[in-house]
Formats: C-alpha cells, sequence, structure tokens
C-alpha cells in the first residue's frame, strides 16, 4: 500500500492526452473553469485491489482538465472513515517534504498538484484501518459543504470562472455506514449549488460482487437532477477513464467554452447575405449538443414518518414538517415534535380517511379503474388495426 | 463644469467653518484677558479718583454683561453644532453632512486609524449578524403574504435612487425570487395603493413568475405615482384577498409606506381590529419617518410586539428591512397546529404530448396529481380540479432550516493565540484560505483573530464562509464530517 501509484506510468499517459488536445481544444483559453473533485474513501477503502486503478483514472482525468487550460483550476477533497473530510489539493502541509522527481517532459502543474495529492493519499490510507464493525456515519455531505465553500471563495476571487463538483462515490460492504442523516445536509448542498449555479455530477461505481439489487444513491441522484448535472453508473473500473473522459470531460469542456459566441460568429459568417434574424436559431446550451446519459427515473419518493412506505396522498404537520401517510385514530399530538392538533381539522381528516378507506372495501375504486380500462379499450381500436 | 465648481465651493464653504470657530474661541480668550485688565485697571482708578468710581464701574458692568451675551452666544452656537453632530450620527441619510470621497483620504496614519474603524465595522455587523436568535421556534412554515406598495405622489421624490417607487419595485422583485426560494409553499399577492384606491396587482398565487411579471409590467409601463394612499383601503384589499386562505396558514400583510398621510373612507381602527380578530399580521416599512398609526396598526395585529413597524434610514437599510421579512414568523401563542392533506406526486415522461391541466398547455413531461389525476406541469401548485395541494419532497426540505437553525459561530479571543493554544498561521477548515492577522499599526496587538468557531466539532472558519454557511449553506461542514455517531 506505500506505493499506490507509480507516477511514472501517468506522466506518460498525460503526455499523450496533452498532445491529442493539443491541435484542437486550447482554441479556448478565456473561459477556466474550476473543478472540484470529491472522493468518497469512506466507501472505497474496503475494495482495496481497485482503489489504485480508480486513482489513476482519477489523476489522468484531473491533469486532462488541467492540460485544457493553463487557468483551470483543480480542488481534491477526500472523505475517510477516521478524520473526515481531507483536502488532497491544496493542502497545508509542507512541499519540502515531496521527492525530487524531475522529468523534462513533464508539465510543472502535474508533477505540483499530482504529487502533493499522491502523497497526502498515502498518508491517509497509511493511518487508516478499515474497521467494519464500529457504526459509522456517512459524511459525503461534509465533503460536499466544504467543496461548495471552497467554490464560494474561489470565485469570488475570479472573474468568469465556472464550477462544476464531481462526486466519485463507491459501494460499501460495510453496512454500518449510516445514510438515513444525510438527506437534510445533501438537500443544503443542493440548495447552495444552485445558488452558486455549480452543477453536481456523481459517478457511482458499482462492485458486482456484492450483488447489491438497490444500488442507486438516491440523494446524490436528487443532487445531479436538481442542479442538472450527471448521474452515471458504472460496474467496470478497468474502463474508468473512457467514462470520466467521454462523460465528465466534455461536459467541464462544453460548460466552460463560450460555445454561444463561437456559433455566432461562424453563423454569422455563414449568413452573410441573409437576413440577421436567422440568428436565433441557435445552440443555446450544452444540452442541445450532446445527449447527456438520462436519469430516467430520479427517487423523489417521500416516506411516511410512522411507516416507512411511500407516500401518494399524506399528511403534513404544519409546524415540522412530518409527513405521515395515515392518521391513526388515537393521533392527537404530532409524532414528531409533539404539538397537539386542532381537533376540528383533524376529525375532518379521519372523516376523509374513513371515507377512502370504506371506498376501497367496496371495491369502488377496482370499479372505477375497470371502467377506466374499457374506455382505453374502447379508445386505442386504431393503434391494433 | 458648473457641477465641479459647486461642489468645489461647497467643500470650500465646509472647510471655512472651522476657521470662524477658531476665530471665535480666540474673541473668548481675548475677552477673558480683557476682563482681567479692566478689574486691574478698576482697582487702580478706584484709589485715584472717586467722583468717576460709580460712572466707571456702570461702564464696566455694562462692558461686562456685553462680553457675557457675547460669550452665551458663542456657547449656544458651539451647543448647536454639537447637537447637529450628534443627529448626524442618529444615522437618517438627509442628516448626514455631506461625506465626499477626497475628504475622507487622510495622512497615513490617517489611513491607519480607518482601517480599524472599518474592521470594527465590519465586526460589529457581524455581531449584529450572531445577535439573530437561533432557538428553535415553531414557525408558520406555510405562509400567505400581500405586500402593499405605496404607489401615492409621494413616491415620486428621489431621496432613494432612481425614485422611491423604483428603488421599492427593485427590491420587491428581488424580495419575492427570495421569498420562494425560501418559502416554496408559500403564497405572495401584490396591491398597490394609489389615488386614493387600492388595486389588485397579482393575485394571491404561489408562482414567483406571474408576481414578477406584473411587477416588472409596472416598471416598465413607467407607471407615475399619483394621488394619496388609503391605508384602510389596502388593508381591506388584503383582508378580502386573505379571506380564503385555509386556517394552517399564517396570514401577513406587509406594507411597504412612503406617505406620511392616509386618506381614508371611514375609521382604519375598525380595520385594524377586524385584521387582529383574523389574525392577520401587519409589518409595515416606512421610507420617510416614523408615522403613529402605522406603529399602532403593527402593534395591535402582532399581539403588541412593535418590532414590525420599521422605518428605513436608507436604501441599504431598506432592502434590510425587506429582507428581514423572509423568514417565517413565529407561531403566536394558541394557534392551531394541524395536519395538511398534500399530494406528492411522482414526475412521468410521455411518449405523447397532452395538456396540462393548470396551463393547458401541450407537453410531455408532468406530474399526475395522486388524488384525481390530473396533469400539472409544474410544482408546488394547488391541483386544479380537486384543491389538493401537491408538492415534491425537496420544497418539504426547503424549509428545514428555518425549523433546525445552525448554531453561531463564536469568534475565537485573541487570548488563544496570544497564549499558543491556536497556531499563529492557520487556514479556514473548509476554505483553506489563511487567516488574515490584523494586528494595530501603533500597538502592534492582533486586533482580532478573525476566527470563527464551531462550538460542537471546534473547527474555526473564516469570516466568509462563517457568512455563508450561516446565510446559504445551513450545515457546518465540521460537523457533517464527524465520521462517529
Amino acid at each position: 500500500m506505500d506505493n499506490i501509484i507509480d507516477n511514472r506510468n501517468i506522466y506518460s499517459l498525460n503526455s499523450d492526452i496533452n498532445t491529442l488536445n493539443n491541435d484542437k481544444l486550447l482554441l479556448h483559453d478565456d473561459n477556466s473553469s474550476l473543478l472540484i473533485l470529491i472522493i468518497d474513501l469512506q466507501n472505497f477503502l474496503l475494495f482495496e485491489s481497485d482503489i489504485s486503478k480508480i486513482l489513476k483514472n482519477v489523476i489522468i482525468f484531473i491533469n486532462a482538465h488541467l492540460a485544457y487550460s493553463s487557468s483551470n483550476k483543480v480542488c481534491c477533497i477526500v472523505n475517510d472513515e477516521k478524520e473526515g473530510t481531507q483536502f488532497l489539493y491544496p493542502n497545508d502541509d509542507d512541499i519540502s517534504e515531496q521527492k525530487e522527481y524531475m522529468n523534462e517532459d513533464t508539465y510543472q502543474e502535474f508533477k505540483k498538484i499530482d504529487e502533493s495529492i499522491l502523497n497526502k493519499l498515502n498518508k491517509i490510507i497509511k493511518n487508516n484501518k478499515p474497521s467494519l464493525l464500529t457504526r459509522q456515519r456517512s459524511n459525503i455531505a461534509g465533503s460536499m459543504s466544504c467543496g461548495l465553500t471552497y467554490i464560494h471563495r474561489v470565485l469570488k476571487e475570479s472573474i468568469s470562472l465556472k464550477a462544476r463538483m464531481l462526486v466519485i462515490t463507491g459501494e460499501s460492504k460495510n453496512s454500518n455506514i449510516v445514510q438515513s442523516h444525510q438527506y437534510i445536509p445533501i438537500m443544503n448542498c443542493i440548495f447552495t449549488s444552485q445558488k452558486l449555479k455549480c452543477p453536481i455530477d456523481v459517478l457511482k461505481i458499482n462492485d458486482t460482487n456484492l450483488g447489491n439489487k438497490e444500488t442507486s444513491n438516491s440523494f446524490l441522484q436528487q443532487a445531479t437532477d436538481a442542479t442538472n448535472g450527471i448521474y452515471l453508473e458504472v460496474n467496470e473500473v478497468n474502463g474508468m477513464i473512457q467514462y470520466l473522459t467521454t462523460v465528465f470531460y466534455l461536459n467541464t469542456i462544453i460548460t466552460s467554452t463560450s460555445i454561444d459566441t463561437n456559433l455566432k460568429i461562424n453563423n454569422s459568417l455563414d449568413n452573410l447575405d441573409k437576413d440577421v434574424e436567422d440568428t436565433d436559431v441557435l445552440v443555446k446550451t450544452h444540452d442541445d449538443i450532446l445527449v447527456k446519459p438520462s436519469t430516467t427515473q430520479v427517487d423523489f419518493r417521500t416516506s411516511c414518518f410512522l411507516t416507512g412506505k411511500i407516500v401518494a396522498v399524506g399528511f403534513v404537520c404544519n409546524v415540522c414538517l412530518v409527513v405521515i401517510s395515515y392518521i391513526p385514530s388515537s393521533l392527537k399530538d404530532c409524532p414528531c415534535c409533539g404539538s397537539t392538533f386542532d381537533v376540528k381539522s383533524l376529525k375532518k381528516l379521519k372523516y376523509w380517511q374513513m371515507q377512502q378507506n370504506s371506498n376501497k372495501k367496496k371495491g369502488f375504486i377496482k370499479r372505477a379503474n375497470k371502467i377506466n380500462q374499457s374506455q382505453g379499450n374502447q379508445g386505442s381500436p386504431d393503434k391494433t388495426y | 463644469m458648473s457641477n465641479a465648481m459647486s461642489s468645489d465651493e461647497e467643500s470650500i464653504v465646509i472647510r471655512k467653518k472651522p476657521k470662524q470657530e477658531i476665530t471665535e474661541d480666540d474673541e473668548i480668550i481675548n475677552t477673558n484677558t480683557r476682563k482681567r485688565n479692566l478689574s486691574q485697571l478698576s482697582e487702580a482708578e478706584v484709589s485715584d479718583e472717586d467722583e468717576d468710581l460709580e460712572l466707571k464701574k456702570k461702564k464696566i458692568q455694562a462692558q461686562e454683561e456685553q462680553e457675557r451675551m457675547k460669550e452665551e452666544a458663542s456657547k449656544k452656537k458651539e451647543e448647536d453644532e454639537k447637537n447637529k453632530k450628534s443627529q448626524a450620527q442618529s444615522g437618517y441619510a438627509w442628516e448626514d453632512k455631506i461625506q465626499r470621497p477626497w475628504d475622507i483620504v487622510g495622512t497615513e496614519d490617517n489611513e491607519a486609524l480607518q482601517d480599524q474603524q472599518l474592521l470594527n465595522k465590519i465586526i460589529n455587523i457581524r455581531d449584529k449578524k450572531e445577535a439573530v436568535n437561533t432557538t428553535a421556534l415553531q414557525r408558520g412554515i406555510i405562509r400567505s403574504m400581500i405586500i402593499i406598495i405605496d404607489v401615492s405622489q409621494t413616491m415620486g421624490e428621489k431621496d432613494y435612487r432612481p425614485n422611491r417607487f423604483q428603488n421599492v419595485l427593485n427590491n420587491t422583485i428581488f424580495f419575492i425570487e427570495e421569498f420562494f426560494n425560501m418559502n416554496p409553499i408559500s403564497q405572495i399577492g401584490v396591491v398597490s395603493l394609489k389615488d386614493g384606491l387600492a388595486r389588485v396587482v397579482s393575485p394571491l398565487s404561489g408562482s414567483p413568475k406571474s408576481h414578477i411579471d406584473a411587477l416588472m409590467k409596472m416598471k416598465h409601463e413607467r407607471i407615475e405615482p399619483r394621488g394619496f394612499a388609503s391605508l384602510q383601503n389596502g388593508l381591506e384589499l388584503a383582508r378580502g384577498m386573505l379571506m380564503d386562505v385555509s386556517a394552517h396558514c399564517t396570514k401577513e400583510v406587509v406594507l411597504l409606506y412612503g406617505s406620511l398621510s392616509s386618506t381614508d373612507p371611514g375609521n382604519i381602527m375598525d380595520t385594524v381590529n377586524v385584521l387582529k380578530e383574523q389574525e392577520i399580521r401587519v409589518a409595515i416599512i416606512g421610507l420617510v419617518a416614523q408615522v403613529n398609526v402605522c406603529e399602532k396598526i403593527c402593534k395591535i395585529t402582532n399581539m403588541s410586539d412593535s418590532s414590525y413597524y420599521n422605518v428605513a434610514m436608507n436604501e441599504q437599510h431598506f432592502a434590510e428591512l425587506l429582507m428581514e421579512r423572509i423568514k417565517p414568523l413565529p407561531l403566536a401563542e394558541g394557534s392551531e397546529f394541524a395536519l395538511i392533506k398534500m399530494g406528492f406526486p411522482t414526475r412521468i415522461i410521455d411518449s405523447t404530448p397532452s395538456f396540462c391541466s393548470c396551463h393547458s398547455k401541450l407537453n410531455r413531461g408532468g406530474y399526475y396529481c395522486p388524488a384525481c389525476n390530473s396533469k400539472v406541469c409544474n410544482l408546488p401548485i394547488q391541483c386544479p380540479s380537486c384543491e389538493l395541494m401537491l408538492i415534491l419532497s425537496t420544497h418539504l426540505a426547503r424549509s428545514y432550516h428555518h425549523l433546525v437553525p445552525l448554531k453561531n459561530f463564536h469568534e475565537v479571543p485573541n487570548s488563544e493565540i496570544e497564549k499558543g493554544k491556536v497556531p499563529k498561521y492557520a487556514n479556514c477548515y473548509s476554505c483553506k484560505r489563511e487567516f488574515p492577522l490584523l494586528k494595530g499599526v501603533n500597538s502592534n496587538k492582533l486586533l482580532s483573530t478573525m476566527r470563527y468557531r464551531c462550538d460542537d466539532c471546534k473547527k474555526d472558519f473564516c469570516m466568509e464562509c462563517d457568512d455563508l454557511i450561516h446565510t446559504l449553506l445551513h450545515n457546518c461542514p465540521g460537523c457533517e464530517s464527524k465520521v462517529n455517531l
């Protein structure tokens, strides 16, 4: 575990990418972007064999981001089991500790950032012995909050910088990691990143050996949906760089460049003879160019405080906003905050509930459904014929 | 050019004033010396000639009286000036002396002093924020608010830039956006007061867009403020608009009032008493000066709490006062707690477009009301056919921080750095910015540590992070990254 990653390989790969990018992509240097990378080590440390592969890919990704523009910035945050949130880059450690390793081909910025990330990470992993027994709370929201404050700081310091957050998370064998308390903090992070106009992307690496059925992390899924980011689940670690560069890297490029103005220039050159009104037909956002991996179904469902079932029509306490799916006959106070409800309104709701239940018993709804179905059949003959 | 000239002249006048004071002071000193001379003279003269003594004494007394008068007059002047200064400190914009940037800029010593003053100001502002109570209160999360805007002739005045009315409009538009960000399941209506009448600008609804469009229309049409404002008409209209609102909502009226008078059709106190009965709470922000009726209205409708009536001192203060109204009001004692029936629809993307029941527009995506299956295109909304409130769980999550506010961070005292408990050079926990070391220029002592500590996780944050965390994020990054339960 001492040397997780051999630096030399990375640099050679990087130089390849650099040469690839040189001729095409360095056109737009004026718009730079800040990439906040959050690695959820809490979930990673447990499949040790893969971590070096994953981090290798991640480092290439970071270097690709840096290579794209000299004014691009990176911040890398890790949340681990012992210390909580830790900054890999920028960090407070002494730079003098770093090993002297010079290669004429390497780009200074790569060396500086990669070494500080790897050194810090080596330290963390050395100190860290994963414990399966103790109950832990997931602390991804803490890292995200730190990332957001960092974004806030950097955005204030520079002009026309766009920020983006990528969360790389895995799946843990440790079932003791508690997720449920994360809802409100992650929600708060979502609202903040909406305000800072920073999309949150999530890359989730599934471990196929675990064979979990419900794999999607619904909180992070909601985060990507609300901030217009990308949620991607990957089963294979080996080709990870492919996903990173095609899905997440391209996106950073396109959002970071002024694609509108470029297209406008092109258009106006092409249509010099035509009316200027034609310029309305322009590609406006990157969404129109890139077909993002779509999140088909985002789990927005609310669960009942009492039963834990998913609620379609529920009752909300107007003081603490707790959601209940049914009203027990003995209910007088709020089960969460204890405030006593108004008797009249409670009676009304109970009466409504009674009616609903009796309707269900009578099969009223079933009949209604049947009628609906028959109507649907009547309406559809066009298709069948 | 003429402007520049006149301003120069003014500045010269201002600079002349102190000189005059000095001359007056000199006169006082001179008179004192004269007094002594005179008294010495008088003694000498008394011994020489007895006949002229009385006359001379009278003369001297007369002189002395004159001098006293002079002294008193100069003292009065001084007192007047002192009063003026104290008034200037009271903060009303129109009572301030004209400040010019080139007068403020001074020598290096002055600059250092000004730095200190600036720092003190910043710290004071933070202290004010810290003074905000963070105890969890039961608050009315589901609100319905009527904003009444004064459009009477007084709003045309230009003490607020570009004028009072435009300034109020701009601020209101910003306020509505922020309001719905923080209170997504609430409703707003807008009313204008003009020509003694009250008109509905946009009816009570939960979509910020409709209100902002209506206000933008007012702005672009360049409606000129005209006539008189009528408090009673405005409040009656607001009362009517809030009539249908169900009991579990808090009913609020925010009145932005630039007039100093009100032309009412009847007795306004009758209206106020009805408002009190119906538990409608009125908050008034005055633009000009305190008005007794407004204070009374706020007191009566807010359980004799007079903090809901405020008078703005300047533009910035007005914006601050308005933003205070974003926070939900604490529930009154004895107010109803109730369960509210709400629907939580799931989003569905259809292959064929269909009409939504809210705007009658064709679209593919949408939400189906779980009770009546009608399609709506945006949430939160009250289902147009069955009137069930339809929301997403995210909308509820928006309001959680009102219920469980984040604890305030406290400034790390200077002594901790001096004792070496805290390293002198350190970075902010969450943004990695180095804490500034602010030292007094002459004393070379630390003015402030500029670090703010969370009491729970004992992590230090910089001032900007502290601000962001408490105004926007509502998470403590330190506490959230704790591992152990």
